[in-house]
């Protein structure tokens, strides 16, 4: 599929590297637009209609996520484009939008590319990136909702209602407070590193708990949680974990 | 002989007892204060190596952080992208330029921050060659200039690690969101034998808009080299008696110029 983009880079380098990339590695992508200048790519997008935007981060006076903010109906497919930037990619994570980081690799690059032009059939761009506009205005890690990919499509899920996790052949259920629980083809990995907080413990190779959820913790190495799963606590995890609990 | 047999003895039943009693007593006191005086040494034997331990401790964080400090992730990547694009241009020279600078200032970076204290001489070079990087990738976007007074010792040893994070403070507050190019310069000059100034003074947006411009992003955290500076400024104090001031002025408030100046005091310990 035919995936007209626009790209935006305050460094004239990176722009460089980016655009001959694309020319080489995903010619079906179609340059409609490019600018180092934050404020100008705002007009450039709501004026081109770009269905995929390459952003940088970083930028003077006014940074990717600002770019993004002052779009009024931003419904392309975004990726990233970032030196480093740790909470930002997080937040980028929590949303399942997607990113690539510099110095750009060719395979992650085809990859993002690759992915961004499935999702563009399934429509979900705006509201994936309005999720993440949200959540940038949110301090609290609980009160944040993270895009969970299903078998129906995109879940937005608070963060504080997963009271646990549970890995299952590659797949992952997660279970919540007051919904019923979902499977994600993701494997519990993915979780782990999407719900990085102290309020997340991966007990199990196959189970990453909300510790606030935790009701109480049995001596023969178990936890019961709110919902009344009892889950095991690997044993070398142990000390750790209580030594966690006792902090808290 | 009967006479002998009634030869009175030397000391009488009393006195033995007494005298077995004193005997007694000075062995138990005697007892008493050498354990007294045992566990006394002891104790301060112990405190002395709990302090060298926590002094060793001390040490060892002050290296990390030190290296921590040095290798800011965005500055990493940054040049490595710049790299990047010279090789993708099929510039050679400009690539290898960009490789062994960078080579060169990790390098540095390694070595000192094993050190507590390197010489002016090599902080000019190690400041030199992190902007010498920085200009490659901001090109005409940032010029400056390195300067030290006739006067100063270049062999005098300063902290080290201490004068690069101010430095990338003007690069990436300063000079990164100013829309026309900029300058940074950093004066070197000897105060007394035992004393020295450096300024590093930039004409970037000044404090107060980099601050206000760190408040909005997401990333509310204090960036990496200011984190670092504050700790490894705090740790210098308590370990080495340097006695380090640090001043920060947005130029605006007392000129016309635009800016920030860095006044940093470093004094010798005795």
């Amino acid at each position: 599929m035919n995936v007209t983009a626009v790209l935006i880079d305050d460094e004239f380098k990176s722009l460089a590297i980016l655009k001959n990339k694309l020319e080489r590695l995903c010619p079906n992508v179609t340059i409609i637009g490019e600018t180092q200048d934050p404020e100008e790519a705002v007009k450039l997008i709501s004026n081109l209609k770009p269905q995929l935007v390459f952003l940088d981060i970083a930028m003077p006076n006014m940074n990717g996520f600002e770019v993004l903010q002052q779009i009024p109906k931003p419904s392309f497919e975004l990726i990233f484009v970032t030196a480093f930037d740790k909470y930002g990619i997080e937040a980028i994570r929590h949303c399942a939008i997607g990113y690539i980081v510099k110095p750009i690799d060719n395979q992650d690059l085809i990859q993002a590319v690759s992915i961004a032009t499935q999702n563009i059939a399934d429509k979900t761009a705006l509201q994936k990136n309005t999720q993440l506009i949200e959540n940038l205005g949110i301090q609290s890690f609980q009160q944040k909702k993270i895009v969970i990919p299903s078998q129906e499509g995109l879940e937005f899920v608070k963060i504080e209602d997963i009271i646990h996790c549970q890995g299952t052949d590659g797949y992952t259920k997660i279970h919540f407070q007051h919904s019923k629980p979902i499977m994600s083809s993701y494997s519990i990995g993915h979780f782990f590193k999407l719900l990085q907080h102290k309020d997340f413990y991966l007990i199990h190779k196959s189970h990453l708990i909300n510790i606030n959820y935790i009701l109480k913790y049995l001596n023969e190495g178990y936890v019961v949680l709110q919902d009344n799963h009892k889950l095991p606590v690997s044993r070398n995890k142990r000390t750790d974990f209580l030594n966690m609990i006792r902090n808290v | 002989m009967p006479e002998k047999d009634k030869i009175e003895p030397i000391f009488s039943e009393e006195l033995f007892f007494l005298l077995s009693g004193a005997a007694l007593l000075i062995a138990v006191a005697v007892v008493l204060l050498f354990y007294v005086f045992n566990s006394r040494k002891n104790k301060i034997l112990n405190e002395k190596a709990m302090s060298i331990n926590s002094y060793e401790k001390k040490v060892v964080e002050l290296e990390l952080h030190a290296l921590r400090s040095q290798m800011n992730p965005h500055f990493v990547h940054n040049s490595l992208n710049a790299i990047q694009y010279y090789i993708q241009m099929n510039d050679i020279e400009q690539s290898e330029n960009y490789l062994t600078r960078f080579s060169k200032l990790i390098r540095q970076f390694f070595e000192y921050s094993r050190k507590q204290l390197i010489t002016i001489e090599e902080e000019i070079k190690l400041i030199s060659n992190y902007l010498a990087l920085e200009k490659l990738r901001f090109e005409d976007k940032l010029s400056y200039e390195i300067m030290c007074d006739d006067t100063v010792n270049q062999e005098a040893e300063i902290p080290s690690m201490v004068l690069q994070p101010i430095v990338e403070n003007a690069v990436i507050h300063g000079i990164f969101h100013k829309k026309t190019p900029g300058n940074i310069t950093i004066q070197f000059s000897q105060l007394a034998a035992d004393s020295f100034c450096i300024v590093v003074k930039d004409d970037g947006i000044g404090i107060k808009q980099s601050k206000k411009i760190a408040r909005k992003t997401t990333n509310n955290h204090s960036s990496h080299s200011s984190q670092v500076l504050d700790e490894r400024l705090k740790l210098l104090e308590q370990i080495d008696n340097w006695h380090v001031e640090y001043t920060i002025k947005d130029r605006s408030e007392f000129s016309d110029a635009q800016g920030t100046i860095v006044t940093l005091i470093l004094k010798l310990p005795k």
